[in-house]
Parts: structure tokens; sequence; C-alpha cells
């Protein structure tokens, strides 16, 4: 367990490092979605953004599911019959059980 | 984990137990509660959150007189997580199935806040207010 808040910020910075690469595909993704869209990548509000990618905060929930219905081939609601709840409940139990060596019962 | 006459407040509320995997022969460890509230229904926040019921602070070491951590006593912390996910068969759903279905923001929200459930109930702190969630609030999107 973490007891110092040095201990937390090496967690955090070695999450960061970890997850980086698979971040910048999904950046890259989404970036080109929203140009496909029509986004200007090189507007005043792009200041401050990630290197030109053109994705804001705001805009992440819109993006991925556009991103998810071209790359897929299909929306939000064709994809709900693989999402049983029951089924999505046993999932993060087995993630619970692996990352964090808990049960759920 | 089974609830006790009037425990629950609704009869589609699930309760579970989390606790620790048993390990060597070792029985499980409850760590907390959490109850599942994920239904709609009318009068019901359609909002989804996750609310601490009873925080998992431990009583202060000094007030115990105790100088072993294992001697703490620690609350077994308690919590709903309420979402506002399709019932089956209900209005909107499919009808063959037996099962609600989720779109992938649903499933998104109802993991994010199974993470909530996991601060609020995992947390290990001598201070009621600091407990699990209790924290700044985050932008919640």
């Amino acid at each position: 367990m973490e007891s110092c808040p040095d201990q937390v910020c090496a967690a955090l910075r070695g999450l960061s490092e970890a997850l980086r690469p698979r971040a910048r595909v999904e950046l890259a993704t989404l970036s080109a979605t929203f140009r496909r869209l029509g986004g200007d990548v090189h507007s005043d509000l792009d200041r401050g953004a990630v290197s030109g990618a053109g994705v804001r905060p705001w805009d992440l929930a819109y993006l991925i599911e556009q991103s998810r219905a071209s790359i897929l081939g299909a929306d939000e609601a064709e994809l709900s019959q693989y999402l049983e709840l029951g089924r999505c409940l046993e999932g993060i139990q087995m993630v619970f059980a692996r990352a964090f060596g808990l049960q759920v019962s | 984990m089974r609830a006790v006459p009037g425990e629950l407040w609704h009869a589609s509320v699930r309760k579970l137990c989390l606790g620790t995997l048993p390990r060597n022969g070792r029985p499980s460890t409850p760590l907390g509660l959490l109850y599942l509230d994920l239904e709609p229904r009318a009068g019901k926040t359609s909002h989804p959150a996750l609310y601490t019921l009873r925080a998992g602070a431990s009583a202060a070491r000094a007030s115990l007189g105790a100088h072993d951590d294992a001697l703490l006593l620690r609350h077994l912390p308690a919590a709903a997580l309420v979402c506002d996910l399709p019932v089956p068969n209900g209005p909107g759903a499919e009808p063959s199935t037996g099962d609600a279905l989720l779109r992938p923001r649903m499933l998104e929200t109802l993991y994010h806040e199974l993470g909530h459930a996991l601060h609020a109930l995992l947390a290990r702190t001598q201070c009621q207010h600091f407990a699990g969630v209790r924290t700044a609030l985050e932008f919640v999107i």
C-alpha cells in the first residue's frame, strides 16, 4: 500500500509511462476522426492541447463514439447486443481478481 | 451476499461483499459491502453515482491505546452504486433476452462507478472525513 506522497507520485508516473504508447495511438485515431468530421487542428482553441491533435476533453465522448462506429462498422445500439449486464459484471470481477486479488460474493 | 429483512430499499437492489481472494487455505477476508441499485424506477434519480453509506475509517490508535496496526478497529465500509441501466424486457430492451443490454457508454459509466466503489471500500484512513471518495469532487463526463 502507498504510504507517502512520494510513493503515490511514483506509482502515478509509472502508470503514465506505461499507458503513454497506447494513449498516443488512441489520440492519433481520435485526431483523425476529428479532422474527418471537419475539425480544425490549428484553431485558436487548440493552443495548449496535445501537439496539434485538435482533441480536447469535451470532445472525447463524441469522438470515441464516432471512431468506434467507423472502425467497427456498427453503431452503439448494435454493439449493445454483446454487452449483457451479467457478463459485464463477471468480466470486471475477473479484473478485480487478477489485478487486485479481490473477490466479489 | 444475503441481505437481512429490511436491509434493501428495493427488491431489485443486489448486495455484494468485496473481500480478499481465498489464499493458501485461508478464507476470504471481507473488505466492504456494495449495494447495486442499477435499474430505473419511478422517483429514483437518473444520475449515476456512488454513495458512501459507511466510511471505512479505523478508530484512532491513541483512543484505543493500541500500538499494533492489526489491533485497529476498522468499520466495514458500505457503499451504494446507483445507475439508470435498461431493465431486461422493459421499454427499449430486446424482448428475447434475459439480461439488460448495455451501450458502450453505459458500460463505461458502470465501470467508472465501480472504480469509485473500490476507492470507497479499500481506503485505509483514521480520518472519517477523508475516507475513500470523500476528496475533492472530480469533473464527471
